[in-house]
């Protein structure tokens, strides 16, 4: 089975990884790399020392571009013939992985949970409805795949060869790109914190987050929140909000303070390592989510646990 | 003048849906459908466009959710909603090889719907759907009709056949133009949808809803994806509730689970 990764210079290597752990259902696997844009020659080579036997680089493309990142990937596609085209998913990357699908009358499947064999098929697993259900889904190759982000690790890098192939590739836009406006920078990086300290409707006033600040802070740890708190009160900046239209977590803890745990922000934090939910409802969902569930009222729990934390870590 | 489309998902009402807590299957054909929350934005963005450039709004849904009969008329009350936010005309899918279609299939049968009625100015989609989330159908229906796409657009506006939008992606605005016929992708900020008033919900009975089987679109079910399993999502946790009478004791005995946890570890 061949895997055709498709990403910029800067992003690709993780799909690799995806690639490895295929290798280890079914196999036969084998990869190669289609990088998009500009790229240096040893960075092209380190895709091949983490396992693309081949690596096709189309310069003049643009990844920012879904229009002629599509007509790229169907030319790559008709020379290559991949079994599995992996691309890391992003708003363009669907954008550009269904056009291209839909060109090559070929199924996608968006944004993977996992990969798995289940009742000895390989199952391409989502999470669907919220967060609710899990669907095994089994695909007719080829097949789009859209792996989130950080999903899967760059593989070890090893003694290898491969060809580095240029591919001149033409395609015109229709869409007319007037300006591109800088987003402001978001400070955080949630999806990279190792602790998150969460906050939500439990807290009465935006000044009162300033508890969750402090407890954040003795802890060394990013704060999220819950849809209201970004979306509705706007009391924090949406690169803070947390859940299934948020950012999805993976932080070693996840602390959710004053969050009743709506299954909207349960599906946001599905991969956290150690969920501790404080809240002062004992009927609060949240607890069925939580490891550890402390039923108190934010508003003393959380300063006495930093003022405790802070002299314990002193 | 200008006709417009809009795709509506009648999707599972995900708050709705409950988990069967002795089998851990989720009770999907009990939950009811409603309209897809990000659709009702791409309702309320053609019936804008249609107040200030006139025409007709045509809305499509592919009745994806069995069981087959009583989906069929479940459906009627979310397009009378729909019918009743301004849509002039709505056409749904139904063909039980259409249940559990996946995005290619599904918009294989909205561009069949679409050539059927003649195509269309302006195609406005939701940028994903409430229970999928594939968030690829928009997408797909413009290549098939090989139409130009802007994706992501948290504003549109129309001036003769020149559209222009703002792209919402992750770090950036994009600014685009094209000309029409094209296809829109909405997010949830690109307005806020109106709620019918009760004349326009018993105007709406008079407008037409139509519904089409795939055979007389001349389209074909030919599904490259297939669930196979689908079970309620298994959350393991430990559900441990900590000690405690007072918040000092509460506090003592979560720091405790921190430390077991190599959450913090003591200085001293």
């Amino acid at each position: 089975m061949k895997i055709l990764t498709v990403s910029d210079i800067n992003t690709g290597l993780e799909l690799l990884g995806f690639s490895e752990k295929l290798s280890t259902l079914i196999p036969g696997v084998k990869a190669e790399s289609l990088i998009i844009g500009e790229c240096l020659e040893n960075q092209a080579k380190d895709y091949i020392l983490r396992g693309a036997e081949k690596v096709y680089i189309v310069k003049e493309a643009n990844i920012q571009d879904p229009e002629t990142t599509s007509i790229t990937i169907i030319t790559i596609y008709n020379q290559t013939k991949p079994d599995i085209i992996a691309i890391r998913s992003s708003k363009n990357a669907k954008d550009f992985a269904a056009r291209a699908a839909q060109q090559l009358g070929i199924g996608i499947i968006s944004d993977i949970a996992r990969v798995e064999v289940k009742n000895g098929k390989l199952a391409f697993v989502r999470v669907i409805l919220s967060g609710k259900v899990t669907a095994y889904q089994e695909a007719v190759t080829p097949v789009i795949i859209l792996i989130p982000p950080g999903k899967f690790e760059p593989p070890k890098p090893t003694e290898k060869s491969g060809e580095i192939i240029n591919i001149p590739v033409k395609a015109e836009r229709r869409i007319k790109l007037i300006k591109i406006e800088e987003k402001k920078k978001a400070a955080v990086k949630l999806e990279e914190a190792e602790l998150i300290v969460s906050v939500g409707r439990g807290y009465k006033s935006k000044e009162d987050l300033k508890l969750a600040f402090e407890l954040a802070d003795v802890l060394g740890a990013q704060i999220g929140c819950s849809r209201p708190i970004a979306a509705d009160l706007k009391w924090l900046p949406e690169e803070h909000w947390v859940g299934l239209s948020g950012h999805k977590v993976k932080p070693k803890m996840y602390m959710a303070t004053g969050i009743s745990g709506q299954m909207q922000h349960i599906a946001g934090i599905m991969d956290a390592g150690i969920v501790i939910a404080i809240n002062k409802d004992p009927n609060a969902p949240i607890f069925q989510y939580a490891d550890y569930g402390v039923i108190g009222d934010v508003y003393k729990i959380v300063p006495l646990l930093a003022k405790r934390l802070s002299e314990i870590l002193k | 003048m200008i006709n417009t489309i809009v795709l509506v998902k009648l999707a599972i009402d995900v708050g709705q849906l409950r988990i069967d807590p002795s089998t851990g299957r989720p009770l999907i054909d009990e939950a009811p459908l409603k309209i897809s929350d990000i659709d009702r934005m791409a309702i309320e963005e053609a019936v804008r466009i249609k107040e200030k450039h006139g025409g007709k709004i045509t809305s499509i849904s592919v009745l994806t959710w069995g069981p087959f009969n009583k989906r069929v008329s479940e459906a009627e009350m979310p397009l009378r909603e729909a019918l009743a936010m301004g849509v002039d005309e709505a056409i749904l899918i139904a063909d039980e090889k259409l249940l559990q279609a996946d995005t290619k299939t599904t918009a294989n049968a909205i561009v069949g719907t679409i050539k059927k009625l003649g195509g269309a100015g302006l195609i406005i989609a939701g940028e994903g759907t409430i229970d999928g989330f594939s968030g690829v159908v928009g997408s797909r229906v413009s290549t098939e009709l090989n139409m130009p796409l802007i994706t992501y657009a948290r504003k549109i506006e129309l001036k003769g056949n020149i559209l222009t939008a703002e792209r919402d992606l992750e770090d950036y605005i994009e600014v685009v133009e094209t000309t029409t016929p094209a296809v829109v992708t909405v997010t949830r900020e690109i307005n806020t949808p109106r709620l019918p008033t009760l004349l326009q919900i018993r105007m709406a009975i008079k407008k037409p809803l139509k519904k089409i089987s795939l055979s007389e679109i001349g389209v074909e079910a030919d599904p490259k994806i297939k669930p196979f399993i689908i079970e309620g999502v298994k959350v393991k946790r430990k559900n441990v509730m900590v000690d405690g009478k007072t918040p000092e004791e509460l506090v003592e005995n979560l720091i405790k689970k921190l430390i077991d946890e190599g959450i913090v570890t003591p200085r001293k």
